[in-house]
């Protein structure tokens, strides 16, 4: 018997599992790689102090204050947070149709489906995540571009690199200014020469394209760059940020068939990097790498849950849309500016 | 700094911007003569090079 049909073909099975896109973890926040300093809306003032003292010739006579031989210094330096947002409307009458329309409720009025918000809508959060890590660590406000582009070059201590420059200039446009951003151009109070200009971080100089080939004596010229206070610093060990490729490089160049036991440049103990027992943590860093005392680099908020916080809700006056929104209040600033090693600065 | 006596010929010296640095290059003296005498390593002088080609791109 000879059988027809018209009507059009469909697939009879569906793969359960709707994949998701992969987010790279924010690690910096929720492990707490640099200092968080929440409770701040919109500015907050930020205060360094330093003691100086000069011994002088023994004597028994009063001492008097122009005679003195210890300087004491505070500092005050105001830094803004700026605020900004991750919001739209979201109206899933396009989902009709669909396999997301099995789980939209009974009633021509609800048209938002379960699967599709369990399974599409939770990736908002990671997503905003993401982006958070990758500002905290590339990236300037359009303002800072422009400032950093102002400064004068040189090779020398105490002058931006050209190099540093052209990173920054093709680094992203962000609502807030990354650390390698904070740390090249900033208006502390604190530094050798207060107010508006270049950081007081340490450079290192003659540095090379990173490979897995060069990275061990890329790493040496930072680690022989930074200052040995902060080397031998026992009450809060420094620590390298450096960009995620390096993972990679830094496995690829200690698994090397020439490479021994006795000749590996990094020590890989379980899941934690380390050059010369200085930790490194793996960051979206871009062209830049930092060693420094955690504590020293920091990231102003109000509440660092904020990153992962989304509201959502109905529209008003009888729309079917809901709204999603996230709202967070950020700024990076830096301490102890001279005791910073900013490589690529 | 007493800017008359800086020695802009070398890079490395403190407070020696490219701009005044690469100022030297003029006449018959090339950017290969200075960094001749300067008696860099490699390293120093690949990178000088790259930097000084940033400066260029940048300045533009």
């Amino acid at each position: 018997m000879a059988v027809s049909y018209t009507g059009g073909k469909e697939n009879q099975t569906e793969l359960q599992k709707i994949q998701q896109e992969l987010y790279a973890e924010s690690f910096t926040i929720r492990e707490g790689l640099i200092e968080v300093d929440e409770g701040h809306k919109s500015g907050a003032d930020v205060y360094e102090s330093s003691a100086a003292v000069t011994a002088s010739d023994f004597s028994t006579a009063g001492v008097d204050i122009a005679t003195g031989d210890v300087s004491l210094n505070a500092n005050k330096t105001g830094v803004t947070l700026t605020s900004y947002q991750f919001a739209d409307q979201i109206d899933e009458n396009a989902l009709k149709g669909t396999r997301f329309e099995r789980s939209m409720a009974r009633g021509a009025f609800n048209i938002d489906s379960g699967e599709f918000d369990r399974e599409v809508l939770i990736q908002v959060a990671p997503a905003i995540g993401e982006q958070i890590e990758n500002w905290i660590w590339d990236g300037a406000t359009t303002a800072q571009k422009a400032l950093i582009a102002g400064l004068t070059p040189g090779a020398a201590q105490g002058s931006i690199s050209a190099g540093a420059q052209t990173l920054v200039a093709a680094s992203p446009s962000n609502y807030f200014n990354s650390l390698p951003a904070t740390i090249l151009y900033n208006d502390s109070n604190a530094k050798a020469t207060p107010g508006a200009g270049l950081g007081d971080y340490q450079k290192v100089l003659s540095i090379a394209t990173i490979t897995s080939d060069t990275i061990g004596s890329e790493y040496q010229k930072m680690y022989l760059a930074t200052p040995s206070k902060v080397i031998n610093h026992m009450s809060e060990a420094a620590e390298i940020y450096a960009p995620l490729a390096h993972k990679q490089f830094i496995t690829v160049a200690n698994n090397q068939v020439s490479a021994t036991a006795d000749n590996k440049n990094f020590v890989i103990e379980n899941g934690v990097y380390t050059y010369n027992g200085i930790k490194i943590n793996f960051v979206p860093l871009v062209g830049f790498m930092i060693t420094a005392i955690p504590s020293y680099l920091k990231l102003l908020t109000d509440l660092s849950s904020d990153v992962s916080m989304l509201k959502i809700g109905e529209v008003a006056n009888g729309s079917m849309r809901r709204y999603i929104k996230n709202v967070q209040t950020m700024a990076t600033w830096v301490v102890g500016q001279k005791y910073i090693t900013l490589y690529g600065g | 700094m007493d800017k008359a006596k800086l020695d802009t010929k070398n890079p490395f010296n403190k407070g020696v911007s490219y701009e005044a640095f690469l100022d030297n290059v003029k006449g018959k003296t090339t950017l290969q003569d200075l960094l001749k005498k300067l008696n860099l390593s490699k390293d120093q002088e690949d990178w000088l090079n790259e930097e000084l080609n940033n400066f260029k791109k940048h300045k533009k």
